[in-house]
């Protein structure tokens, strides 16, 4: 080994960075969405209380560390004495699936538009973007309590109406992207090659542009959250005594300052969601660089 | 190296057009030749000739929806490669056409390890191969274009290679089929000239050992004396002068493929600046109906801006398109 041991401490040092940015670092937020996803599966079994059960002679009741706050409710109640920590542990349940299948959903439909746009051109492409524009140019809320006005608000038609809002954006993303990969010769090799279109769209250029496609999602798990709590603020998001972290931010609204627990904890639980989301991503779009992944 | 009288592929009267915002560019405009089995031909012009446009349409990959390929016959082993349906065009692609680009640097998939590419173009053309037979297949590939530890690099991924290796590993892939006709479109211009020297040694051996026929497209003279058995040189959209190598050298009758002899520095004469061919090659849109080389000739006269010259014999290899051919 290295004799010097000044030098070798900047080799160690350099090698434990190294090591941090690429695996310890997700250690954390991997937990942190493991928990959450423990807490959503088993989130009956874990709640103390239902969470749409009202105990009105204990409302607006704090923490259990703050003066005046009972062990019974750990986090405390809201304004109709509804357990927080219960409707914390079944929010959760909500939000992810939502976030989760909504960035599934039309992550996958964005992506098949944006790359059979890039790829083909022409008039299929000016076609596809147009119909793009279309969609982005409509005002979001707007939209969304349209669509919900028209079919009602349940669980299904929320997370049909946010995949709505959100495909576009990948569809320009993408679109982008693969404009770049296809003029690249390995694609004009692939077909000399005797590739399918398909094949190559699949085989060479999907690969190419799935790092935008992992950031594009991880970033906008939050936006789907948001949204999803701006819907329900709005009394067009999911129907009411159901409890997804984004309603109850909104309906602590008025209390912010009288019963700050109520807005808080579902805030914070947002907050990690996605903070977890996004570091991960970032940590995945590293490992999936083959430049970057010899390190 | 073996040339036999064999037709490998013969064109006829090629017409390729652009179809631009500007206009019809001519890209290729009636082009014909012809190429033996196991021989080298050399198609020399400046760019924007049409040279790459005529790989392209051997290949029937002409950018589309701009580019049509509106004319004439590719007859490869007595097939009409213009009348075979997309599926039949496909399967021939790859496998006994192939073809090898300018740049390295983009021509392998940075997504995938150089095995799984080389393996992709086997698998594609060749079914049934069971996974061991695949690997072997794969570094008998890489150790044909004298990959060093050809065992251990199949895992490797593309931006850990230099250029020239990766340029070696384009054309594993390229012959990997042993197809029966390679394009190389100006495969060693982003290499350095070392490097360059060792890849056209490279496909000359490879060419002795797989009988593959060379289309080798340059602008570069010296590639043209080292690699090939005959040239023919094109100007816009058109060829000029068709020969055998030696006898371009030797006695260039088209004025264009005499200027471009001309650029060339000799190692006899001292010269203080290189000759250059004044003006600029016309726009392939509205072209004269002239010789589309007169208005840069040194030699024009009336004729050459009124009628396109028929060709004319020199030899029986020998051919050129000039009213003083």
């Amino acid at each position: 080994m290295n004799p010097d041991p000044k030098e070798n401490r900047a080799w160690f040092t350099k090698k434990l960075f190294r090591g941090w940015r690429l695996a310890v670092v997700p250690h954390v937020p991997a937990t942190i969405l493991c928990i959450f996803i423990l807490v959503a599966l088993f989130a009956p079994q874990l709640s103390p209380y239902s969470p749409t059960e009202a105990h009105f002679l204990d409302k607006l009741m704090p923490p259990a560390w703050v003066e005046g706050g009972s062990s019974e409710y750990i986090l405390g109640t809201d304004f109709m004495g509804r357990d927080v920590l219960s409707r914390l542990i079944h929010g959760s349940r909500v939000s992810m699936t939502v976030g989760m299948l909504v960035i599934v959903v039309a992550g996958s439909l964005g992506t098949v538009i944006g790359v059979i746009s890039g790829y083909f051109g022409g008039w299929i492409d000016i076609l596809l973007m147009r119909f793009t524009d279309i969609t982005l140019s409509i005002p979001a809320i707007l939209m969304a309590i349209i669509l919900v006005a028209l079919f009602g608000a349940s669980y299904f038609n929320i997370i049909l109406v946010i995949v709505l809002l959100l495909w576009p954006r990948y569809a320009r993303q993408i679109r982008g992207d693969v404009l770049n990969v296809k003029e690249q010769e390995f694609v004009a090799l692939a077909d000399v090659a005797g590739c399918s279109h398909i094949r190559i769209m699949w085989q060479h250029i999907l690969p190419n542009v799935l790092p935008t496609i992992l950031v594009l999602a991880t970033l906008q798990v939050g936006w789907v959250i948001i949204l999803e709590s701006s819907l329900s603020f709005l009394g067009v998001g999911i129907p009411p005594p159901q409890p997804a972290w984004g309603v109850m931010v909104a309906e602590a609204r008025g209390l912010v300052s009288s019963a700050w627990w109520i807005a808080l904890f579902p805030g914070l639980a947002i907050l990690f969601n996605v903070l977890s989301l996004n570091i991960l991503g970032d940590w995945l779009r590293d490992r999936l660089d083959p430049k970057l992944r010899s390190i | 190296m073996t040339v036999n009288n064999e037709m490998l592929i013969n064109v006829k009267d090629l017409r390729t057009y652009l179809y631009t915002r500007r206009g019809v560019v001519k890209a290729v405009d009636g082009v014909s030749f012809y190429l033996r089995k196991g021989e080298t031909l050399g198609i020399v012009g400046e760019s924007g000739c049409g040279k790459s446009i005529t790989a392209l349409s051997l290949l029937r990959l002409v950018p589309e929806p701009a580019g049509r390929i509106v004319g004439g016959q590719i007859l490869f082993k007595g097939r009409d490669l213009l009348q075979m349906s997309h599926k039949e065009m496909r399967r021939i692609r790859g496998a006994e056409l192939s073809m090898i680009l300018q740049d390295p640097l983009t021509s392998l998939n940075p997504a995938y390890s150089i095995g799984n590419q080389i393996g992709e173009a086997i698998r594609l053309h060749q079914k049934n191969v069971t996974k061991k037979t695949l690997v072997e297949k794969i570094i008998e590939a890489l150790k044909m274009v004298r990959i060093p530890a050809a065992e251990s690099r199949l895992g490797d991924y593309p931006h850990q290679m230099s250029g020239g290796m990766r340029q070696r590993v384009t054309g594993a892939i390229a012959l990997s089929c042993q197809p029966s006709l390679l394009i190389a479109d100006e495969p060693t211009t982003s290499l350095d000239v070392t490097i360059q020297a060792q890849y056209l040694r490279l496909l000359k051996d490879l060419q002795r050992e797989t009988g593959v026929s060379l289309i080798f497209i340059t602008h570069d003279f010296g590639i043209v004396a080292a690699m090939c058995d005959r040239v023919q040189v094109m100007y816009a959209g058109k060829i000029v002068e068709s020969a055998k190598t030696r006898d371009i050298f030797d006695r260039p009758r088209h004025p264009y493929a005499r200027a471009l002899m001309g650029c060339l520095p000799k190692i006899e004469k001292r010269l203080e600046s290189l000759t250059t061919i004044e003006g600029q090659p016309p726009q392939l849109i509205d072209l004269p109906g002239g010789c589309s080389f007169a208005p840069r000739c040194p030699e024009a006269e009336q004729v050459c801006f009124e009628k396109y010259p028929e060709e004319a014999k020199v030899n029986e290899e020998h051919r050129v398109n000039c009213w003083h051919g």
